[in-house]
């Protein structure tokens, strides 16, 4: 009860956060250079696009602790992990994908490039997310389908780091790398403050989200067992 | 074109996508809470239960 009630206080801490940093990103952060930029306003989008992909490869580093766990140990825990990380990367996962073409269209005019690595890897991250709650949804809940989808978790996760990556070893039209160079790439150290800053509150809204996920799968798997209790109970 | 109509329109579907998925799982938990009380009352008192039934 005290996790769950951890879990409710970090949402509302984080979806008050998400505000802040929402209004900080609209109105205090810094106007860029016109002349640099086609549409110097979009890039705004940013302070909240960049925080949700990387809650996005968190959700898909604690969907890769959870395969591996169940794998190992056969756990329960693991398992939940899995579900909660499986419906967290599909939440920030379509946050950035639905954002970033509404700033590429704004910016390069064009909302998609199908030649340029790191989106299309990113909207494949996404789309394994989208597979595996519509599978857990779809099929029944047996050690073969959470082995099955395990093996799916785990192949995901090696996307992460060539998302993340992808602009380093291939950049085309994405941005590269700001917030970790931003020495070299010249980027306002206060843009760079925000980011982060964004980025803190966006850890504690997903930690309060997987926790209080965490506990909806934990709440379902004891219904589900006091019925079957019940069930056995009513035939003998 | 500055930019910033994009800027509020992303913002909104980023805020609907976590307000929606926080409602959904409150919602969740909440009866799911309801349902185990109910069945544990159940499996405590199976006569009762029997009894409210007919």
């Amino acid at each position: 009860m005290a996790f769950r009630g951890i879990g409710y206080g970090l949402t509302i801490a984080g979806l008050a956060g998400m505000v802040f940093a929402a209004v900080l990103g609209l109105t205090y952060a810094p106007s860029v250079s016109s002349e640099a930029w086609n549409a110097p306003d979009a890039y705004r989008i940013l302070y909240l696009h960049v925080p949700f992909a990387w809650c996005s490869f968190l959700s898909f580093t604690v969907l890769f602790y959870g395969s591996l766990m169940w794998y190992l140990k056969r756990s329960e825990a693991a398992w939940f992990l899995f579900q909660s990380a499986s419906d967290l990367g599909l939440v920030f996962g379509l946050g950035v994908i639905t954002s970033g073409p509404i700033w590429g269209s704004a910016e390069w005019g064009t909302p998609w490039d199908w030649g340029d690595l790191r989106l299309n890897t990113f909207a494949l991250l996404t789309a394994v997310a989208f597979f595996l709650v519509l599978s857990r949804r779809a099929q029944p809940d047996t050690a073969e389908t959470r082995d099955t989808l395990s093996a799916v978790g785990l192949f995901g996760f090696a996307l992460v780091p060539i998302t993340a990556l992808a602009t380093t070893w291939y950049q085309d039209r994405h941005p590269g790398v700001l917030v970790v160079e931003s020495e070299g790439s010249g980027m306002d150290p206060e843009i760079r403050t925000l980011l982060l800053l964004s980025f803190a509150i966006m850890c504690v809204l997903f930690a309060g989200l997987l926790m209080l996920s965490n506990q909806r799968y934990r709440l379902a798997a004891a219904v589900a067992e006091r019925k079957a209790e019940l069930d056995e109970e009513a035939m003998s | 074109m500055s930019g910033m109509i994009e800027a509020y329109i992303a913002y909104s579907i980023m805020f609907g996508l976590v307000i929606w998925f926080s409602r959904d799982l409150l919602a969740d938990i909440t009866s799911l809470e309801a349902e185990l009380e109910a069945l544990s009352d159940a499996v405590d008192n199976p006569s009762a239960s029997n009894d409210s039934e007919e």
